[in-house]
């Protein structure tokens, strides 16, 4: 993990591709969508098959931070032929990309974000909040200094106004809020241990059923040895 | 651990830049230690021999003896060069009263005072400050802020104007100060060597704060951990700039980081802290938590004499976070006894109508309130004004009964005293007679509903955090 944030930094990169950045929140304990990335047409197609329709199709780079505004992103897939030419509008957009991901369609009325920030003063700081396209607007959140412990996390869930979204909710079930508890700490304690990792945003992060899923993720990394 | 004890403590004083005529005794600060601080108190003026009776040196290194601390309150250009002498003296606490310095962008002329004490053991407090209140030594801001008392609150403040008028304020409500400092703009000392002195200090029970940001986030969190888990007393901080203009007046005023207030919120109680959002709450949360107010659950009763006010009691409790089960029937009909069951309500709110008039009958309904299991918080609600429309001796006979009687009941009580009458002296002499009487006997008084729900509520909120952390308070 150190080694591929050093080499991402030594490569000159700002932030780390999603797919990449899905692999270290993953490693903090965040469960992710099934994902892989595919170089061609046929191999896009073939992880489709492997991951089961519907699927949803992404430009994959490390400089694409606002895939939506670039028309990168394909919903809702569900055969070869869509899964095709997906890839094709995709790759001949005329975007520098390194190819495209392919990744499970998770569905899910409830929409959460994580993230980890950095205070000039305190230091890494974890985030959680109501996510999606309302986090900007109604920014209903909740921070702890990491490294957080698991009661930390508890309260950061119970801090939010709009926590009942935890709850039963129009016939779906309560969140896992251990999962939600163990990424929260998992991203605290990446903070902590990483410097060269300046941000963290999660988001969506859509609950399926039951359980959290990091369907958007993206780590910007700051140079320590500057 | 900077050694304050000097600073607080100190046996000799200086006061460069003092004069004889009031005007030019900035602050009144030379006039005020003239009258109450005993230890040697010296002058340094090159103008005069001696001022006001106290002997007058034309520097500091004339004094004959080790000055412990000296007030610097010459025009910002005059400064260095004065500090300059002063680390030449040895002299270990020195105030630098003087603006000009980083708080409008002049950082420079800040670490040349930084550069100047490199040398010695001088030690500054500010620039940019009112530096040390302290009754016990005699080193107050003004004389008649001097109390005999020796208090239990530790204060600090980020600015001058607050040091004094949260002093004047926490006075006027009974809070005793131990230790009171302005720290300015914090280019030596700072907020953090002043928590860990308090800290430490004995005489301190509780520490308060007016903070506009700070300096070194981990050595605060740490400072914060130790002062209310291992030492365990309470840590109240008032945040300013909670609104983005009001961020932007921080930078301007004290050079301070904009931290964002969601951030701060959320920092203040994952350590524990008292979150005051105005200069009044963290008085009104003080001066509970100094009354043994421990409210340990948010379950509130509230009774009072008449349904509108019971109405609206309840609307500004609930909607400030507490709430308002209904009675048990056991304790309902016990209530129910006292009073006539016609335009009355034992629910809760309780509304005793007329018989709200009776302090026997009210302070019978909070006792038995009191004894609800599913009731943590007693409060009544008292109009003083009434007593206008009574004979003297009766409204006297009423107070006694009742000051007797809430400092019985069982739980967590507070008394809402509301202003209704505004501006008339003979009412106010009767409300602060009443409030006065009530503080003395452990019971903390509010002007409104709202203000006692929000120190109720975040004292709550800090007794919760304590008892996570297996401490009894």
């Amino acid at each position: 993990m150190k080694n591929l944030l050093k080499k991402a930094i030594e490569r000159g990169q700002k932030a780390l591709s999603e797919y990449e950045s899905k692999k270290v929140v993953e490693s903090a304990g965040v469960p992710i969508t099934k994902e892989e990335i595919a170089k061609s047409k046929e191999e896009a197609v073939k992880i489709a098959e492997k991951i089961g329709y519907p699927v949803v199709m992404k430009g994959s780079s490390d400089e694409l931070t606002h895939k939506t505004e670039m028309g990168m992103i394909r919903l809702n897939l569900n055969s070869k032929d869509e899964v095709a030419k997906a890839y094709e509008d995709v790759m001949g957009a005329g975007v520098k990309l390194d190819g495209v991901l392919v990744q499970e369609m998770v569905k899910g009325d409830r929409e959460f974000v994580i993230g980890l920030s950095r205070d000039p003063q305190f230091g890494p700081c974890v985030m959680f909040g109501l996510g999606g396209i309302f986090t900007e607007v109604l920014k209903d959140v909740s921070f702890r200094v990491a490294p957080i412990t698991e009661h930390d996390a508890e309260e950061m869930l119970e801090e939010i106004k709009t926590k009942k979204l935890l709850d039963e909710f129009r016939g779906q079930p309560k969140v896992d809020r251990d999962v939600l508890k163990k990424a929260l700490v998992g991203i605290g304690n990446l903070g902590v241990e990483y410097d060269e990792i300046a941000e963290i945003d999660i988001n969506p992060l859509i609950i399926s059923g039951d359980k959290p899923v990091a369907v958007d993720a993206l780590v910007i990394l700051s140079n320590p040895t500057k | 651990m900077v050694d304050l004890d000097p600073l607080f403590y100190p046996e000799t004083v200086a006061v460069i830049g003092a004069s004889p005529t009031i005007v030019r005794d900035r602050a009144g600060f030379f006039n005020s230690l003239t009258q109450c601080f005993k230890g040697n108190l010296y002058a340094v003026n090159p103008n005069y021999d001696e001022i006001n009776g106290v002997k007058c040196y034309p520097r500091i290194t004339d004094i004959p003896e080790r000055v412990d601390y000296a007030y610097i309150m010459l025009p910002f250009d005059k400064v260095n060069g004065v500090l300059r002498d002063c680390v030449t003296a040895e002299v270990r606490f020195v105030l630098i009263f003087s603006s000009g310095f980083s708080e409008i962008g002049n950082k420079e002329l800040e670490d040349e005072l930084i550069a100047s004490i490199k040398e010695g053991d001088t030690r500054i407090v500010g620039p940019n400050c009112i530096g040390v209140h302290c009754p016990e030594s005699g080193v107050v801001y003004y004389a008649p802020l001097m109390t005999d008392e020796i208090g239990d609150v530790g204060y600090f403040s980020q600015s001058g104007g607050h040091a004094l008028n949260f002093l004047i304020r926490g006075l006027s409500l009974d809070i005793k100060f131990n230790k009171v400092i302005s720290v300015g703009n914090q280019a030596d000392l700072t907020i953090e060597d002043f928590l860990e002195y308090f800290a430490n200090d004995e005489k301190i029970s509780y520490i308060c704060g007016y903070v506009e940001d700070i300096k070194d986030g981990e050595r605060f969190t740490n400072l914060a951990r130790k002062i209310i888990l291992e030492r365990k007393k309470p840590l109240i901080l008032w945040k300013g700039g909670r609104s983005e203009e009001g961020a932007r007046a921080t930078q301007s005023h004290t050079g301070a980081m904009a931290i964002p207030t969601r951030v701060w919120d959320s920092i203040m109680n994952q350590l524990g802290i008292i979150n005051a959002e105005t200069q009044e709450e963290m008085a009104d949360i003080l001066l509970a938590l100094r009354l043994g107010f421990k409210p340990r659950g948010l379950n509130t009763c509230i009774a009072v004499a008449g349904g509108g006010s019971s109405v609206e009691l309840t609307d500004a409790l609930s909607l400030n976070g507490l709430s308002l089960p209904i009675l048990s029937p056991e304790v309902q009909e016990k209530i129910a006894r006292d009073i006539s069951q016609v335009n009355t309500s034992t629910k809760n709110p309780i509304d005793l109508g007329m018989f709200g008039f009776f302090p026997k009958i009210f302070v019978n309904s909070a006792i038995e309130a009191a004894r609800d299991p599913g009731i943590d918080i007693v409060m009544v609600c008292q109009y003083p004004e009434m007593s206008r429309f009574m004979i003297k001796e009766l409204w006297e006979e009423n107070v006694r009964v009742m000051v007797e009687g809430f400092s019985k009941v069982e739980k967590p009580v507070v008394i809402i005293v509301p202003r209704v009458f505004q501006n008339n002296p003979d009412v106010e002499t009767i409300r602060s007679g009443f409030i006065k009487k009530l503080t003395e006997a452990g019971v903390p008084s509010y002007p409104t509903a709202e203000r006692a729900a929000r120190a109720a509520r975040k004292i709550n909120r800090y007794l919760q955090f304590m008892q996570r952390h297996g401490i009894e308070v």
